[in-house]
């Protein structure tokens, strides 16, 4: 039962009626004559059990595109029914306008869309669906409730996927497929093709050449089914925000464009992401590598945790798939206490076997800190700032001194200079 | 298309409180009608404002036109002591000797409470009615018959039974004239024994223009049961709107004035008339009950329309919200707090200095000097300017930390537009 904003007529009704008839039996006529009107119009009011409802699946959609909802509502009773419709979303589904009137004859059938425009990655559920139709008089309502499961996968942005052709550039230079060739570039050997002028001569293969009256020479591709590792700390270092977004994001960005390239270099390519415990696990085992898609997929439901990381844990899960050399990313705040404690002492036995990359989305409102100065407020800042700043190098020569290579960089620029590091090793035959 | 689910969902009529956007569509249409209400209520206090403040006719405390403070003030001033009360109890049970009680006989003070009151102050020197209505003098002075009359000037008066009307007074202000009810034209100032009752009343100070010749003022004279007694037919002259016009002020000062003390009775309710009997005329139209009502009614009603939601609030599950330089501006505050300027310089000097290493190529492990003659070769500013800067000395104020902190990051700037 609910009530309308037409019932409101009943008070102007009931002034006009006490001024004519200024007694309190009028009041109470007025009253009574309301209650009986409203109730009336309430039991005659269409049932909302009437009317079907189903959800169709709404496809996943990158964070920052909009989707839609849609129902669709039937009307499986007798009469007409006339009312409202909400469709409820959790609010970070940003659903927009999720009131609709309906107004249906018989067996007639409605679809109702309400567009959806997510503000968080993850998965958006969809709440109960509320449907209030009114009675004869339209004074009153009867209003009900029902559960139509429905959700929105909102997924990670992966701004960084514009980078992605200058690298794949990169990578073909160094792949033997550009016309550029320089030896050196790769160590695994490809084929052989005649001279054309402008090749290293140091490339020439001597014996071929003989066999076959011209010049030969050697061409080389980079390795090929290399093991890549990332490991996407989402522990409590990496809830602080950057900008927008926390720092796991502009982590996934990084592990999103280095996988990409990856797959296009045929590497295998694992993720593993968790803190305490394991939150996602894509590729690795008897699948070989994981899929951009996959990866995307498991990135969703993945949110930063209040816990502390388990760094023995997280790298057994690199070592698990056996010993073979692999280039293992770890995405991960410098922090130095959390690494210090955490991630330091694991470092040594995972660099003897493994070319070890540490990636750390660095804040762009410390250096802004640091350089501001003027009064004492921003000069103590500005000392702060520096403070943290030390630390960080600290513990990336730390890391450094340990056998890993340490990369530090804004949220924009971590991406590239992985994707760059990733490059230079692929080209130098460090894999 | 999926099968359709539907079920009841358990719970689905519970609600905590609304969202931001449905706060928003809620005051954009209960807006109207809040609107509505506020118009009706200023109505009602339009209404209400007209007949308020004849309530309060000639009250001592009041500074309003219709009030009294004028005559109070000026009588506190030359040492008469003023006390206002609200009911006729208080004056039964104050010590009236060496007193003067007044009477603001207005509507919310009964004829019979009044009469009480007489009995009451028999002990002081004199009780002075203020006469709003005709109807309180028939309980005091059954011989005389009051009637309203309207708003004039008085004749000047003439052989007063008190000292406080001399002749030749004129006052302005007439409300109600008295007259020998056996219908005795030209009321003289020879007591006029009347056969009915003990009431001897002296009147005079006619008034003008009325063909009877009535009075407005008369005089009671002191008996067993009661004081002296004035009736005062021109009260609305004593008010703050028109004390000073004709002689009303010296009356008044003369009427209230004569003993040390001085009793001022205003009406608060107490002794109103009680229901049928009353004369006082409701100020709110006859309606206003009922639609008060109707009202009181509408507003549940409007709660109702207003507070069934369409459907349950949706709770957000909120993600740890944390801003990465957090811990960085904490560091800064703490700093602030300790006024550790030498950690603060000295942190700063690091950081310059490590970058200028950088950025020169001096070794980590060369030593100050180096460093300090590096800078002064790229920059050409003075050494020993830059051995300040750069050096180990603790700044001794804060303008000195905020310098060091500006001057450090001219160095930087300097050495990179080299």
């Amino acid at each position: 039962m609910a009530l309308t904003h037409r019932a409101l007529w009943l008070i102007p009704l009931g002034v006009v009626a006490a001024v004519i008839w200024p007694s309190p039996g009028t009041v109470r006529i007025w009253a009574v004559a309301s209650v009986a009107v409203l109730a009336l119009d309430a039991w005659l009011a269409p049932r909302p059990d009437d009317l079907r409802v189903a959800r169709a699946p709404i496809p996943a959609r990158r964070l920052g595109e909009s989707g839609e909802s849609l129902l669709t509502v039937t009307n499986s009773g007798g009469r007409r029914v006339r009312g409202l419709l909400r469709d409820a979303w959790q609010p970070s589904a940003g659903a927009v306008g999720d009131r609709h009137e309906v107004d249906l004859v018989p067996r007639e059938r409605v679809r109702i869309a309400t567009r959806l425009q997510p503000t968080r990655r993850g998965d958006r559920i969809a709440d109960a669906v509320t449907i209030r139709l009114r009675g004869p008089l339209g004074l009153a309502a009867r209003q009900r409730s029902f559960v139509v499961p429905g959700t929105l996968r909102a997924l990670h942005p992966f701004a960084s996927r514009k980078h992605l052709p200058s690298k794949l550039a990169q990578l073909r230079e160094i792949d033997g497929r550009s016309a550029v060739r320089t030896r050196g570039q790769g160590t695994e050997f490809d084929s052989l093709r005649d001279y054309v002028e402008g090749d290293d001569v140091r490339s020439i293969d001597w014996r071929a050449t003989a066999r076959r009256q011209h010049l030969v020479v050697r061409t080389w591709q980079p390795e090929q089914h290399r093991r890549i590792v990332i490991v996407l700390d989402s522990s409590r270092t990496s809830a602080g925000r950057v900008g927008d977004a926390p720092r796991l994001d502009a982590g996934m960005d990084a592990a999103l464009l280095l996988a990409a390239l990856a797959q296009h270099a045929r590497d295998r390519v694992e993720v593993v992401v968790g803190d305490r415990r394991i939150r996602a696990r894509v590729g690795g085992g008897t699948r070989g590598t994981a899929s951009l898609k996959d990866i995307v997929e498991a990135f969703a439901g993945v949110e930063p945790e209040l816990v502390e990381a388990d760094w023995p844990a997280l790298l057994s899960a690199v070592s698990a798939r056996g010993n073979r050399r692999a280039l293992v990313v770890l995405v991960t705040p410098l922090e130095s206490a959390a690494v210090e404690f955490g991630l330091l002492p694991s470092i040594p036995g995972l660099v003897r076997h493994h070319e070890v990359v540490v990636a750390s989305v660095a804040d762009p409102a410390v250096s802004a800190l640091r350089e501001r100065r003027g009064d004492l407020e921003s000069t103590y800042a500005a000392a702060a700032a520096e403070r943290t700043v030390a630390l960080r190098a600290q513990t990336a020569d730390a890391l450094r001194r340990l056998g890993a290579h340490v990369l530090d960089a804004d949220a924009d620029t971590l991406p590239v200079e992985l994707v760059d590091y990733y490059l230079l090793l692929k080209a130098h035959g460090r894999l | 298309m999926s099968t359709p689910v539907l079920e009841r969902r358990a719970g689905s009529y519970d609600a905590i409180g609304p969202t931001r956007s449905a706060v928003t569509d809620r005051a954009r249409g209960i807006l109207p009608w809040v609107a509505l209400l506020v118009l009706g209520a200023l109505a009602l206090a339009a209404l209400g404002a007209r007949s308020g403040p004849e309530a309060r006719l000639l009250d001592p405390r009041s500074p309003a036109p219709e009030g009294s403070r004028a005559v109070s003030e000026v009588l506190a001033r030359n040492g008469v002591e003023v006390d206002v009360v609200g009911t006729v109890a208080e004056v039964a049970t104050a010590d009236l000797s060496a007193t003067t009680v007044v009477v603001t006989a207005d509507g919310l003070l009964s004829a019979e409470r009044l009469a009480e009151l007489s009995a009451d102050a028999v002990d002081a020197d004199r009780l002075v009615v203020l006469l709003t209505a005709p109807r309180f003098v028939a309980p005091l002075a059954p011989g005389l018959a009051a009637f309203s009359v309207p708003d004039t000037i008085s004749g000047p008066a003439a052989g007063c039974p008190v000292e406080a009307l001399r002749p030749g007074d004129v006052v302005s202000g007439a409300s109600v004239m008295m007259l020998a009810s056996e219908g005795g034209d030209a009321p003289d100032e020879g007591s006029a024994p009347d056969g009915s009752a003990v009431v001897a009343a002296q009147t005079c100070l006619p008034a003008r223009g009325i063909p009877d010749g009535g009075s407005l003022f008369a005089r009671l004279p002191a008996a067993p049961d009661r004081p002296e007694t004035l009736l005062v037919g021109f009260s609305p002259g004593l008010t703050n709107e028109r004390i000073t016009s004709e002689d009303n002020a010296a009356v008044a000062l003369r009427l209230l004035g004569g003993s040390e003390n001085l009793v001022w009775l205003i009406p608060s309710g107490l002794d109103a008339p009680s229901g049928a009997g009353s004369d006082r005329v409701s100020p709110w139209p006859p309606w206003a009950t009922p639609v008060a009502l109707v009202l009181a009614g509408g507003t549940v009603l409007l709660a109702l329309v207003r507070g069934r939601r369409l459907g349950r609030l949706v709770p957000e599950p909120l993600p740890v919200i944390v801003r990465a330089a957090e811990t960085t501006e904490s560091r800064a505050h703490l700093y602030r707090r300790s006024r550790d300027r030498a950690r603060t310089a000295a942190i700063l000097r690091q950081g310059t200095r490590s970058r200028l290493r950088r950025r020169l190529g001096v070794d980590r492990t060369a030593s100050a000097h180096d460093l300090t003659t590096a800078v002064a070769a790229a920059t050409g500013e003075p050494h020993d300017r830059i051995h300040r800067i750069l050096g180990d000395d603790v700044p001794a104020t804060n303008a000195d930390l905020v310098a060091l902190g500006s001057d450090l990051t001219d160095l930087e700037r300097k050495v990179q537009l080299r």
